[in-house]
C-alpha cells in the first residue's frame, strides 16, 4: 500500500523533514499549481486547498500542496479547485510587471518558508486527530 | 442573558506616575504596565508610544488591534483563557474604553503586519485613526521561536488592553448600552412570527499566525459550535491571525463585531437573532467540508430561515464561504455572504478565489488591490522600512520623498470582512 499522501512543494524547508513522498520543484507558485493540475488530471486528488493560508500567491514564493498518495479516477472537485487557483494566481501575477514574490530578501523568504511549513504541519496534525 | 456595556469616551492618553481614568483622560504608569507585561519572561523589554487622532503619525508594523475592556461585574473576565480564567462571559457589566485601542507592534514575520495613519488620506481607510492608540513595542528574548514570539505579543496586547480598562472600575460611564438575548426556546415563543437568523462566523485555524482562539482554545479540529453573541462582545474570541492587514479580523473586530451588534439591536423587532455559529477554516479540504456540513446541520437543527456568513482571510477561505453558502441554500436556508475582494487595480478581475451559483447575495467590503499613495508622516512609531515587506507593499513602496505607495490591503482593517469600516455594498 502506498503512502497516504504525496507532498508537492517548492518549499526547500520541507526537504529532510521525513516526508516520504515529497516532490520538490524549484519554481514559483503558479508553475507549481500547473504541476498540480497535471497530477490532478492523472487521477491524484487534492487533500489541501491549493491556496493554503492567507498570503496571496503573488506575495509568497512558497506553497505546498498535499495530494492523495495513489491515483484513481479523475476527481472533478480537484480539477475545479486547482483551475480556480491557477486563474486567481494568474490575475494576481499580472498586477505588477515583476510580481512581489520575486523581490524578497533572504530573511523574508525564510519566514515565508516557515509559514508554509507550519500550515502543512497543522493540516497533518488535524488529519491525525481523526485516527 | 443580559450584558451592559459601560462606555467611557477617551479624549487623550498620557503617561503619568499613577494609572487612572479621569475626565476623559487615561493616565498610564509605563513602569507598572511594563512590569505587568514582563511577568512573561519571554519579553526582554517593552516600551510604549501614543498616537492621537489628527497627528502626523504612522504606526507600522501592527500585529493586532484590541479595544480595552474590563468586567465591572458578572461572571468571568474579558479575554477568557488569556487574561480571564476560562469561565463563561457575556453577562453583568463590562467597562469599555471608546475611541481608544491598543495596537501591538514589533516585527514577528512582518509581511502580514499593517499600517495605521493617524491623519491624511490613509486615515480615511479605518476607524483606528480616530482613536487614541497605545502602542506596546515588545522586544522578545534572544532566540525565541516564532510560534512563541507570536503568542507572547498576542497575550501582551490583551493584557495591556485589560490593564487600561481596569482604571475605570467603580466610575460612572459616559453612556451605557444594554443587550439582552433570551434562550433559544424562550425567543422562539416570544417571536413566533419574526424571521429566525443565525450569524455564521468563519474563523481561521491554519497554523502559525493563521489562528483564532475561543476561550483560549485554538479552533483547530473543532466541530462547528454555537456561542452566545454576548460572549463575543466580552472578548471570548481572540485573533492570532495573520491575514492581510486590510481584511484581518483583529481582536477589536471580534469585540465589536458589527454583524452581531446590528443583529442584537434588531432582535425582537425586525428579526429573531438566534445566535452565532463558529465554523472553522482549515487548510484540509475534508475539514472544510466537515465544517460546512456541520454548520448547516446546526442551522437546520435550530430551525433558522436565514444565515449571514462572514469570512476570515482570502483565497482558500472563499471555498469555505461557498461550501457554507451552497449547503445552507440546499437546505432551504437563505444566505447572505460578507467578504472583500482582490479584483485588480481596475476592479475588473474576479475578486474571489471561489464562487458558486447559489451565492446571489454577497456584500463586499472593498477591493484590497486598490492602490493609494500616502504622504510622508512626521513621526513613525515602529519601523517604516517594514512597509517594503508587508502585504500590499513591496521593495519600491517608499519613495525618496518619504511617500508610501501601497495597496489598501496594507492598511489595518481597510476592507474588514465583517463590515466594520465604511466601505460596503449598497443596492441601487
Amino acid at each position: 500500500m502506498g503512502h497516504p499522501f504525496r507532498c508537492i512543494t517548492n518549499n526547500p524547508m520541507l526537504i529532510d523533514r521525513g516526508f516520504t513522498d515529497l516532490e520538490y520543484y524549484e519554481t514559483d507558485v503558479l508553475e507549481l499549481f500547473r504541476v498540480v493540475f497535471q497530477k490532478v488530471n492523472c487521477g491524484y486528488r487534492l487533500l489541501t486547498h491549493p491556496l493554503t493560508g492567507s498570503i496571496r500567491p503573488d506575495i509568497t514564493p512558497y506553497k505546498t500542496v498535499l495530494m492523495s498518495g495513489t491515483a484513481g479516477t479523475i476527481d472533478m472537485e480537484s480539477v475545479t479547485l486547482i483551475g480556480k487557483a491557477i486563474r486567481y494566481a494568474e490575475d494576481l501575477y499580472r498586477l505588477r510587471d515583476i510580481p512581489v514574490y520575486k523581490k524578497w530578501g533572504k530573511a523574508a523568504r525564510e519566514d515565508f518558508q516557515l509559514i508554509d511549513l507550519s500550515i502543512i504541519e497543522r493540516a497533518l496534525e488535524v488529519e491525525e486527530m481523526g485516527k | 442573558m443580559k450584558l451592559t456595556l459601560n462606555k467611557f469616551h477617551v479624549q487623550d492618553i498620557q503617561f503619568a506616575e499613577a494609572s487612572s481614568f479621569c475626565s476623559g483622560v487615561l493616565y498610564i504608569n509605563k513602569a507598572e504596565l511594563a512590569e505587568y507585561l514582563m511577568e512573561d519572561t519571554n519579553i526582554c523589554s517593552v516600551d510604549f508610544d501614543i498616537a492621537r487622532p489628527g497627528e502626523s503619525v504612522r504606526i507600522v508594523p501592527i500585529k493586532d488591534v484590541v479595544q480595552p475592556r474590563f468586567k465591572q461585574s458578572g461572571s468571568g473576565q474579558v479575554f477568557p483563557g488569556f487574561v480571564g480564567d476560562v469561565e463563561t462571559v457575556g453577562n453583568g457589566e463590562t467597562n469599555v474604553l471608546e475611541d481608544c485601542a491598543v495596537a501591538t507592534s514589533g516585527k514577528i514575520v512582518a509581511f502580514q503586519e499593517g499600517i495605521i495613519d493617524m491623519s491624511g488620506p490613509g486615515a480615511e481607510f479605518n476607524s483606528f485613526s480616530k482613536m487614541n492608540i497605545l502602542v506596546p513595542l515588545i522586544y522578545p528574548v534572544e532566540g525565541l521561536d516564532k510560534h512563541t514570539h507570536e503568542a507572547t505579543v498576542r497575550i501582551a496586547g490583551l493584557k495591556t488592553a485589560a490593564y487600561m480598562a481596569k482604571t475605570t472600575l467603580g466610575l460612572e460611564p459616559d453612556e451605557k448600552e444594554v443587550f439582552e438575548h433570551e434562550s433559544i426556546l424562550e425567543m422562539g415563543q416570544k417571536y413566533p412570527h419574526l424571521p429566525k437568523v443565525v450569524y455564521v462566523d468563519m474563523v481561521q485555524c491554519q497554523g502559525l499566525m493563521h489562528d483564532t482562539y475561543v476561550y483560549g482554545l485554538n479552533v483547530k479540529g473543532i466541530l462547528s459550535t454555537m456561542i452566545g453573541p454576548l460572549e463575543v462582545l466580552d472578548g471570548a474570541i481572540i485573533s492570532g491571525n495573520c491575514a492581510a492587514p486590510g481584511h484581518k479580523n483583529a481582536t477589536i473586530h471580534h469585540e465589536n463585531n458589527p454583524i452581531i451588534l446590528d443583529l442584537l439591536r434588531r432582535h425582537g423587532k425586525e428579526l429573531c437573532f438566534v445566535g452565532v455559529l463558529l465554523s472553522n477554516e482549515s487548510a484540509m479540504l475534508k475539514e472544510k467540508k466537515r465544517a460546512a456540513y456541520y454548520t448547516s446541520s446546526l442551522s437546520q437543527l435550530l430551525g433558522v430561515d436565514g444565515v449571514i456568513v462572514s469570512e476570515e482571510g482570502g483565497g482558500n477561505p472563499e471555498t469555505d464561504l461557498m461550501f457554507n453558502c451552497r449547503l445552507h441554500e440546499n437546505k432551504g436556508i437563505k444566505t447572505v455572504l460578507v467578504t472583500d475582494e482582490y479584483c485588480g487595480r481596475d476592479g475588473a478581475s474576479q475578486g474571489l478565489a471561489d464562487v458558486t451559483p447559489e451565492a446571489d447575495a454577497v456584500v463586499t467590503n472593498g477591493n484590497g488591490n486598490q492602490f493609494v499613495v500616502l504622504p510622508k508622516m512626521e513621526r513613525v512609531i515602529g519601523d517604516i522600512e517594514t512597509v517594503r515587506i508587508i502585504t500590499g507593499g513591496n521593495v519600491d513602496s517608499i519613495g525618496e520623498d518619504g511617500t508610501v505607495s501601497v495597496e489598501i490591503a496594507a492598511i489595518m482593517g481597510s476592507c474588514c470582512e465583517m463590515g466594520y469600516e465604511h466601505m460596503t455594498t449598497r443596492l441601487r
